[in-house]
């Protein structure tokens, strides 16, 4: 009976993590276009459901798991590229609305595109490692354990760019006052066309991590945006450690309460928390 | 383009829609009146989103408890007159609620536009659960109401709707023109002024959110008839997505801008899917990029150079 | 043909359309019917009730058709039904799922102009876990099941009859339990199953769904504890998306393009000559689903010598067809077709089949789900 207890108990903190780990990895990529930046992109969860059918497109073809998911980001990558250069790196300075309309509109066209070229039928992904761990009574997925290494290292890197390199200091005087930040020599204009385009690196490159956990479909991009919303305004915006507490509560928390209760509870109480913890909230966020 | 011509305008519109009865038979009729109601939610939350500023992602809520109220009051036996009273009262009511928890004195927070969409997808999930809404199959066979005894057809509903809509419209319109309408200008804009000129920016909020939820719950209760079937779809993110972009494509706080555009938008998807059954999707989202490229204020600039509406 | 080419069952309406044009080139080059010749339009519902019928009442109006073929979900398929109703136009809907052809009303009349092609709950559950429990399972009948479902009504009513079907035989329950769709987590689940120690899983819980709780699934290494299979969760469809995590399923549908008889080999044979791109089909929905349910009317027709719905009404009432998927005998007093059940297996994503279960039927108007 002990050993049941601990089992439950355990996979209960590890199943919790792995959620965490694998939400934040989804939200990443809007992170750095809406965290930072305030740019709603509504294209994100379609980018995302791209870098997944990418992924699959290359191993399809022969490569191996890592080298597709190299080149889905970059190809996700200059998707991104696209979307900014035709409109989004211009309506910026203007009513949000404008953007959230445009950035619906390349949303539709990525996800209508797909399903035209490769139909509507949806594809998988093999993950690179398979087979699972035992660890203190419950099997756990080794590849599902690698993404919460994944995410950590990611985690890492960008709090590291952001707080300590000369491109994060940048980002942060860009986002804070813009004209200031003109004034002392650094292309906006150029800082966030870049930027834009991480993002959409960071969107593909979770699709292709994700893809072996997931249907992959045309349509999967809107609750994969839902989702990310949620993560970055449970969180809070700006900072990176926000985003990972966002996806604390929106994953961890919910894949928490599903192991007690049932999933639809789950989802329910954590639409629930997440609510309160807006409405109680004391720093505002403005949408312009 | 002077307020006199776009009432003239409107009034051509409805002279149009109304001689649309004598020339389409039944099912174009519907797509009609239904193109024309989702005109006339969009108008009304824009008054609460585009002109006070009262950013919301899920005003699909109030739309949707309008069309479950009729659903579900014809279920019983009872009629469109008792569904339209449930479903604005209830509308109403929750809105309030809302406002009264979420909005501030301040600029609307985004916080309070995802606690909306937290409310819409809320309902869907307590009525996907529910055997008496119909869980997810919905409440079908939806009948168009009843008038002394006789049931109307597609052509009479559509006669007595129409007029309503574009007065409506026109309400709104001449609302958000009026001191009051020029007032949530400035609450959106400059809310601190406001504050400091004696208004109360917080209880003018709660009250066009009341408003606008009402008539989008009218909008739901004659909406439902005309489909047949109330579902919990309509309170999804989609809806509530699809509502904004509507509202961005016409032109934010003009009112008349987002009743045009919404019509036009479904009158056009209708058209297309037949005709590009595979595309049209990808069409319309072709469509509202070139839209936004070249004219970012919205479609209502194409009349006027103002890029917010003022 | 109403078919949601686009949203949830788009899948399924990209099958529904291929079919009925299968079905369509097919009765053309015979002559077409009554000498006159055949033409499908084909609307989009975008897995949507309110589209579907607002297209269901643009091919009467506008297009003028004498028969309304489709449906993907069932909300899609009750809002169709009232309109093809009053409008005296015959609806075959012929996905699977629960019966829908009494009226809303009266739950012992047959809806005059309601015909369902696709088979029903009652239809499939007896036979399949008879053979399981025979041939499968560890435990024989007296094994122990999970039942898992997608959280709404489909599923909900599978699955209730299947527990109560199961426990009649002697199985027991090891538990019960619904998920939202939308979830992309199944962890808490999957462990709930695993502590149940059950020895078999019965999933309710098509589309992408399926695929995302399979893989993850396999991820966990559930497949090692225990029997999986389910009813509509692993249809062939649907299993380029599941890809590998589908091995070695036992499955039970009414077809699969690798069933040996004349009829499908050359069924098959035009359906790769139209489409030499899908090696992954036909499936049932192409099959059974269009094809099946269009041939079929197109011989009532034929036999009524007329398109108007009380005709074609007598003249499907017991009329019985060698298609594809097997004998089909339209059933006079429910409307709903008798067709072969068959037990499958998925090997390498084709399905093999394991036994024919023989012709079923459903019984009254059990499980209607018209109010």
């Amino acid at each position: 009976m002990t050993t049941i207890d601990t089992a439950f108990w355990t996979s209960l903190v590890v199943d919790g993590t792995t959620a965490t780990a694998t939400t934040f990895l989804l939200a990443l990529g809007l992170f750095v276009t809406y965290g930072l930046f305030r740019v709603v992109n509504m294209a994100h969860g379609d980018m995302v459901m791209l870098g997944a059918y990418m992924t699959s497109s290359f191993q399809t073809a022969g490569m191996g798991f890592l080298m597709a998911v190299c080149l889905a980001t970059v190809t996700v990558a200059l998707a991104a590229l696209v979307m900014e250069r035709i409109c989004v790196g211009r309506l910026r300075e203007q009513a949000s609305l404008s953007v959230l309309l445009a950035t619906w509109g390349f949303g539709l066209i990525i996800a209508q595109s797909t399903r035209l070229v490769a139909g509507s039928g949806g594809r998988f992904v093999d993950a690179p490692l398979s087979g699972q761990v035992e660890m203190l009574g419950s099997a756990y997925s080794i590849y599902q354990l690698s993404l919460v290494a994944s995410a950590a290292v990611l985690f890492a890197l960008i709090w590291y760019l952001l707080a300590h390199t000369r491109l994060g200091l940048r980002i942060r005087s860009c986002v804070d006052n813009r004209e200031l930040a003109e004034l002392h020599g650094i292309n906006t204009r150029l800082l966030f066309t870049v930027t834009f385009c991480v993002g959409g690196a960071l969107a593909g490159l979770a699709g292709g991590l994700l893809a072996p956990l997931m249907a992959v479909n045309p349509s999967i991009g809107s609750d994969f945006s839902v989702t990310s919303f949620m993560v970055l305004i449970t969180g809070g915006l700006g900072k990176i450690g926000s985003a990972a507490l966002g996806a604390l509560v929106v994953g961890g928390l919910r894949s928490t309460l599903g192991a007690l209760t049932t999933v639809t509870t789950a989802k329910l109480c954590t639409f629930l928390i997440v609510a309160v913890i807006l409405a109680v909230r004391r720093q505002e966020m403005t949408l312009e | 383009m002077s307020e006199h011509m776009r009432t003239l305008l409107l009034a051509a519109a409805l002279l149009v829609a109304i001689g649309i009865n004598f020339l389409a038979s039944g099912y174009y009729l519907s797509i009609v009146l239904c193109s024309l109601l989702l005109g006339l939610f969009a108008s009304a939350a824009d008054l609460s989103i585009g002109r006070a500023g009262v950013l919301s992602l899920g005003s699909a809520l109030y739309f949707g408890i309008g069309s479950y109220s009729l659903a579900w009051a014809q279920r019983f036996g009872a009629g469109f007159g008792l569904g339209l009273a449930l479903g604005t009262t209830v509308a109403a009511a929750l809105a309030l609620a809302i406002g009264f928890l979420g909005l501030t004195s301040r600029r609307t927070t985004v916080q309070f536009a995802l606690f909306t969409l937290v409310a819409s997808l809320t309902c869907e999930q307590l009525i996907v659960n529910s055997d008496v809404l119909g869980r997810s199959n919905g409440l079908p066979d939806i009948q168009l109401p009843t008038l002394g005894g006789q049931r109307l057809t597609v052509s009479t509903y559509y006669a007595i709707c129409t007029p309503l809509i574009f007065a409506a419209v026109a309400a709104l319109r001449a609302v958000s023109q009026s001191r009051w309408g020029r007032l949530l200008v400035l609450i959106r804009d400059e809310p601190e002024k406001a504050e400091s000129l004696g208004y109360s920016v917080k209880r003018t909020k709660i009250l066009v959110t009341v408003v606008s939820a009402a008539v989008s719950a009218a909008c739901g209760v004659a909406y439902v008839p005309a489909i047949g079937i109330a579902y919990p779809d309509l309170f999804s993110i989609v809806p509530n997505m699809l509502l904004l972009v509507w509202i961005a494509l016409g032109g934010p706080g003009t009112v008349l801008g987002p009743f045009i555009a919404t019509t036009l938008i479904k009158l056009m998807e209708f058209w297309l899917g037949s005709t590009y059954t595979n595309t049209y999707v990808l069409i319309i989202g072709v469509i509202f990029v070139l839209v936004v490229r070249y004219r970012p204020g919205g479609l209502s600039t194409l009349v006027s150079q103002q890029l917010t509406a003022k | 043909m109403l078919a949601p080419i686009t949203g949830v069952m788009a899948v399924h309406g990209e099958s529904m359309q291929m079919g009925v044009r299968v079905a369509e080139k097919v009765l053309n080059d015979q002559g077409g019917i009554l000498g006159r010749p055949v033409r499908v339009v084909v609307l989009d519902t975008q897995s949507d009730p309110a589209t579907a019928a607002q297209r269901a009442g643009e091919l009467i109006e506008k297009n003028k058709v004498v028969l309304l073929l489709g449906t993907g979900l069932s909300s899609e398929t009750l809002a169709v039904i009232p309109i093809s109703t009053r409008a005296h136009v015959p609806f075959i809907y012929s996905m699977d799922g629960e019966d829908k052809t009494c009226v809303a009303g009266d739950a012992d009349k047959v809806a005059e102009d309601v015909w369902g092609a696709g088979f029903t709950e009652r239809m499939i559950v007896g036979p399949f876990l008879q053979y399981l429990g025979a041939h499968v399972l560890r435990n024989g009948l007296h094994s122990s099941i999970y039942f898992l479902g997608g959280d709404y009504v489909y599923p909900r009513v599978t699955n209730q009859f299947a527990r109560a079907t199961a426990e009649k035989m002697g199985f027991s329950t090891a538990g019960e339990e619904y998920v939202d769709i939308g979830t992309a987590d199944y962890s808490p689940v999957i462990r709930r199953i695993m502590r149940s120690k059950a020895d078999l899983l019965l999933v309710t819980n098509p589309g992408s769904a399926a695929a995302t709780f399979m893989r993850q699934a396999k991820q966990l290494g559930l497949d090692r504890s225990l029997a999986i299979s389910g009813f509509a969760t692993f249809a062939q469809e649907a299993v380029g998306e599941m890809g590998s995590a589908s091995e070695g399923v036992i499955y039970a549908n009414r077809y699969t393009d690798l069933l040996q008889s004349p009829v499908n080999e050359a069924f098959v044979a035009t359906f790769r000559a139209m489409y030499p791109g899908k090696p992954l089909l036909p499936g049932p929905t192409v099959a059974a689903g269009a094809y099946g349910a269009m041939l079929v009317a197109a011989k009532a027709f034929a036999a009524a010598h007329s398109t108007g719905s009380e005709a074609f009404g007598k003249a499907m009432a017991g009329l019985s067809l060698e298609l594809p998927q097997g004998t089909v005998e339209v059933d006079p007093a429910n409307h709903v077709f008798h067709q072969h059940m068959y037990l499958l297996q998925v090997k390498d994503q084709k399905y093999h089949v394991l036994a024919d279960l023989g012709s079923q039927s459903h019984p009254d108007f059990e499980g209607c789900s018209v109010h």
